[in-house]
């Protein structure tokens, strides 16, 4: 038996839950939209300038470091449940790759990338 | 009826009562929550639709539904009506691997088993909650996004930076975990347990603390609830959102935070077990839902105890002082177990790591703060309302109007 379907039923069951609710939304509460009411909410000031501008670089920087060190991690896993079986050559194998991305670590760390002054 | 369709009318209808139950007691602690913030700050709560407030949450849901839904013109429409759905439905798909008893919960055979507590039994059950549980991400991002308003592009910015930043960690901090389980499966680790005969917090104390704090970050609660941050970001990625689509992110955050609960108390607390008595008809469920519960007072009580910390210290806490101390605690544990050392040992050695880190903190603490002796030549400059129990006894006309004043505050709800 496939052992995924159940929650895949678990999903296709929230999507429907997830398309009602957002359906009902339109079917319930009044609709007296006025221009005031539909303008972005700038606690009262007219807005001067359109957001979805460029924003700081930092984000993308902290974006690319999350795949370097989550893809670490996703492979740290796989060790981990087999430990018990590989035994002294699994922490040695673990030692190593902490090491190599120590120093990756370390070079962005002294770049500067965790401070958000 | 053959196996397999047993197997699909039972995940079916459990995946009915879990998202039923999943609502449920998300409706349930909001009240609660409301409840247990106002006896921390001294107040009542809403106690006024039926008895203790416990129709409170039915009152809101309705309130919700009937108020107008706004979609802004600089919105873009798709997008903004997905992005809820998104929140709520990851959150709830999420908690499918979550056991709440054993397999053989309600006897050995077949049709027992396919009734049995949870929705699906994935041999990769952790790493499909953290798959699915950081897609929320995505929920958030596209809210803040298409909402084309400046509050919410920073608040989801500032969201996902600090959700990837923290989840790093998560996966780290639970490698522990995973080599004494042997298994990512969730049964499996909870039967792990019962097995060795401890819970894994008693080998895995720094884990523990470490995914603990890396699961606060990632469901967005105080005190790293900076995504919607209300001094600075009016109410970041939700400011645009409203009624029901607005509580559909409630209803993801707290569905969210029961699942980490959840997985704290499989993962290091035993799951449904106690002991022995995790046989008996009925005790699997209540041992788990007391797990559970402490879990999410402790969710509240941080909300009720700590400020809201900076985005800069927050970045710096996730990767300087938490990613390190994962990998460090997985080192320790790899240890541990690849040269077959007793539990006690990494239990141990992360309670040695635990008090050096501690004492760093508080050492630096202390240097980064003037030094003042207290009172030596200071004077008290407290608002004239305010009154010290060292201070002279007031003169008696003072006093009676300040006893009237308190009470006639009290009165006033």
């Amino acid at each position: 038996m496939p052992e995924s379907l159940p929650a895949l039923i678990l999903l296709g069951l929230a999507l429907l839950f997830g398309a009602a609710t957002i359906g009902a939304t339109f079917v319930l509460g009044p609709k007296r939209p006025t221009p005031e009411k539909l303008a972005p909410y700038e606690c009262g000031i007219e807005e001067i300038e359109a957001p979805r501008q460029r924003f700081p670089v930092k984000y993308l920087v902290t974006g690319m470091l999350f795949i370097i060190f989550d893809v670490e991690a996703a492979s740290v896993l796989p060790l981990a449940i087999l430990m018990r079986r590989l035994q002294g050559l699994g922490f040695i194998e673990l030692l190593v790759f902490a090491l190599i991305l120590a120093v990756p670590f370390i070079y962005i760390w002294r770049k500067g990338a965790f401070s958000w002054e | 009826m053959s196996d397999l369709a047993w197997f699909l009318v039972g995940a079916l209808v459990k995946s009915i009562i879990a998202i039923v139950a999943l609502l449920t007691a998300f409706a349930y602690m909001t009240l609660i929550e409301r409840r247990v913030i106002a006896r921390f700050q001294r107040r009542v709560g809403p106690n006024r639709a039926g008895p203790f407030g416990v129709f409170q949450p039915v009152a809101d849901a309705l309130k919700m539904a009937f108020k107008e839904e706004i979609l802004p013109t600089r919105a873009s429409r798709l997008v903004f009506l997905i992005a809820p759905a998104i929140s709520v439905v990851v959150a709830l798909t999420a908690f499918a691997v979550v056991p709440l008893g054993g397999p053989t919960a309600w006897g050995n055979s077949s049709i027992a088993r396919a009734w049995a507590p949870y929705v699906a039994d994935l041999n990769v059950g952790v790493l499909y909650i953290f798959a699915i549980a950081s897609l929320a991400v995505y929920g958030i991002v596209l809210a803040g996004w298409s909402s084309g308003n400046h509050y919410s592009l920073l608040g989801a910015l500032r969201s996902a930076a600090q959700m990837v930043s923290y989840e790093v960690s998560i996966t780290l901090a639970i490698a522990g975990v995973l080599m004494f389980a042997g298994t990512l499966n969730m049964v499996g680790i909870v039967q792990a347990q019962a097995h060795q005969g401890i819970w894994f917090i008693l080998a895995q104390p720094l884990g523990f603390l470490l995914y603990g704090i890396a699961a606060v970050a990632e469901v967005n609660r105080a005190p790293f609830d900076l995504p919607e941050a209300e001094q600075e970001l009016v109410a970041g990625y939700l400011t645009e959102f409203s009624g029901l689509r607005w509580s559909l992110f409630q209803m993801a955050e707290y569905i969210n935070m029961i699942t980490a609960s959840s997985v704290v108390v499989t993962l290091f607390f035993g799951g449904w077990t106690l002991g022995s008595l995790d046989g008996v008809f009925g005790l699997p469920f209540i041992w788990y839902f007391i797990k559970v519960a402490v879990f999410l007072f402790i969710f509240i009580w941080l909300r009720a105890t700590l400020p809201r910390i900076r985005y800069d210290q927050l970045m710096r806490f996730g990767w300087q002082v938490l990613l390190p101390l994962s990998v460090l605690n997985a080192l320790v544990t790899a240890a541990v177990v690849a040269y077959g050392l007793p539990w006690w040992v990494s239990g141990a050695i992360g309670l040695a790591i635990l008090l050096i880190v501690a004492g760093a903190f508080y050492a630096t603490a202390r240097r980064s703060q003037p030094k003042a002796k207290r009172g030596a030549g200071q004077v008290m400059a407290a608002p004239t309302s305010v009154r010290l129990v060292a201070d002279a006894p007031l003169p008696r006309s003072v006093d009676e109007s300040q006893t009237t004043s308190v009470s006639a505050s009290a009165g006033v709800k």
